[in-house]
């Protein structure tokens, strides 16, 4: 069998054809247009459900967090209340509106706004205003933290800025969200998170994170040789499937990867643990149960890396065979974004382990930084306008699917419209 | 506490723990706080210093692990953290010597945007 004949064994072909796309060149003019950026500020990211991250962020009650939706303008605040509910609101005091929470996270069942003094439940209500009697028929009730429509979905936190969601979360992940429930998402409590402001647009940076394409080349001493072959020397996807705005990437792995002769570190470090086993056993059984999830590796393919779970717009999950981690990104202007990435790994119990993770989070960040430096370079290029369109080829059909979702929901008048 | 996770004794600061005194010559150049601090370090080192440290520590890395066993990692002071520090900053030695050849990553940009905002726990 030749290696063409056996790559089509290994990797779905005509991925943008099944799933009902487009083939020519794609628009450069949504990476770049201000006016086009103001309708995804409205029609994308004013109606979808967008991703904060995972519920172990508040692990008890009184727990929270503040972050700022720059799409929004809008600092916010997440809490957990004694009753367990998660709920979003702007960090705003109906007072004269500065922000009540400044700290980054931590654990109160009572806010304190820092200019006056008025003081909030951690589910909203306004408890107490210094020198109430000198205001004018103050309504109380009606000065608690404005509440931001909140839903959890599998442990993950999203958010709504429409008051009454068009559509509940439930609805908006619809089939995809029916696909990845109940998954066991191994060591979700504890993080290792990155960071970085970027002048590429959003989409540029989600792009970044949704071929492999590119890994050959951008990464050839991290880990081009972990995601290509002599079978498949380009990294094709083992396949992509799609489901209404929402979508998932299987990605080629190259099965006989073994770290190189003169890897003595990552040699040293693994010394005497049998590849794969780096876990207690308890984690271990954890992480077979993940792994026995019918969407997690769904041909059961000896290729295969993993997988990228992309709920739109925002939230891109990557599930490997270790475990799993998630990419957030948050439009800023039309060429700004802020990105996150969240990495998650059990405690190290011994000196060697710590030192696994360390190498780990070390690699990562050379990864990443590949990655992410280089979008900067390509929003440049999309700026200069030298090209109005760029070529896709069928393994970059979620950039595609991407765009032609964009799209949807910018022209949809309903969210109805936009999931359909 | 045990001794030699104390500071100072009569008044001497000991640096790091008895037995890895050829290893002062890194400190404090390679000693970061935390993860990001580390690769902020080395990205920061010529070739020849990162390659210098990664021989000399990785040489000794067995012993320092040995060492090391059996402390509550979570509870690291003073010599024994600065050591541990040191063997965890061959983690991003390696970067630069196993995988890019060169200090920093190809065609990336120093300083740069990305930021280990949280590290692996317990975090030092």
């Amino acid at each position: 069998m030749n290696e063409t004949l056996q790559l089509e064994n290994i990797c779905t072909s005509n991925l943008t054809r099944r799933a009902g796309l487009d083939t020519g060149p794609v628009p450069a003019e949504p990476y770049r247009s201000r006016e086009y950026f103001e309708y995804e500020r409205e029609q994308i990211f004013k109606r979808a459900w967008l991703a904060l991250g995972r519920v172990e962020r508040l692990p008890e009650p009184g727990s929270f967090f503040t972050t700022t939706i720059e799409i929004w303008n809008a600092p916010i605040v997440v809490t957990r209340d004694r009753d367990n509910r998660i709920q979003a609101f702007y960090n705003v005091c109906p007072h004269r509106g500065n922000q009540v929470v400044l700290s980054g996270s931590g654990n109160a069942f009572r806010f304190a706004c820092n200019y006056h003094n008025w003081t909030f439940r951690n589910s909203g209500e306004l408890l107490g205003v210094p020198d109430q009697g000198n205001f004018f028929d103050l309504d109380k009730k009606a000065c608690g933290l404005v509440p931001i429509s909140t839903e959890v979905w599998e442990g993950w936190i999203f958010i709504n800025h429409q008051k009454t969601p068009e559509v509940s979360l439930e609805t908006f992940l619809g089939e995809f969200g029916k696909r990845f429930s109940g998954v066991k998402w191994v060591n979700a409590e504890k993080s290792i998170l990155l960071e970085a402001h970027l002048n590429a647009n959003w989409k540029v940076l989600a792009d970044a994170f949704s071929e492999t394409y590119h890994i050959p080349s951008i990464h050839p001493a991290t880990i081009g040789t972990t995601f290509a072959n002599a079978i498949n020397p380009h990294s094709r996807p083992l396949d992509a499937r799609f489901w209404g705005s929402h979508r998932q990437f299987s990605t080629f792995g190259n099965p006989a990867y073994s770290p190189p002769e003169d890897a003595k570190v990552e040699k040293m470090v693994y010394a005497g643990v049998e590849t794969g086993n780096v876990l207690a056993a308890a984690e271990m059984q954890a992480v077979t149960e993940y792994l026995a999830h019918p969407a997690i590796n769904e041909k059961r393919s000896d290729y295969w890396a993993l997988d990228i779970a992309v709920a739109f717009p925002g939230l891109h999950i990557n599930l490997s065979p270790g475990g799993f981690w998630s990419h957030r990104f948050w439009p800023i202007s039309v060429n700004r974004t802020r990105w996150e990435a969240e990495f998650h790994v059990a405690e190290a119990r011994t000196p060697r382990e710590r030192l696994q993770q360390e190498l780990f989070v070390a690699r990562l960040g050379e990864i990443l930084l590949e990655d992410v430096t280089n979008t900067e370079r390509t929003q440049i290029g999309i700026e200069s306008r030298a090209y109005d369109t760029m070529q896709l080829q069928d393994g970059e059909v979620q950039i595609r699917h991407n765009l032609h979702t964009v799209d949807k929901w910018v022209r949809a008048v309903t969210v109805k419209e936009a999931i359909a | 506490m045990v001794k030699s996770q104390a500071d100072d004794t009569l008044g001497e600061v000991i640096v790091l723990p008895e037995g890895f005194e050829d290893l002062l010559e890194f400190v404090p150049g390679w000693i970061g706080e935390t993860a990001q601090e580390r690769w902020d370090l080395r990205a920061a080192k010529s070739m020849d210093e990162i390659r210098y440290f990664y021989d000399r520590i990785l040489a000794r890395s067995n012993d320092i692990l040995a060492y090391l066993e059996g402390c509550e990692l979570s509870e690291l002071k003073g010599p024994c953290l600065r050591l541990f520090q040191l063997q965890l900053a061959l983690a991003q030695a390696a970067m630069s010597v196993e995988l890019h050849k060169q200090p920093r990553a190809i065609n990336s940009p120093w300083p740069h945007q990305v930021q280990i905002r949280l590290g692996p726990a317990p975090v030092y």
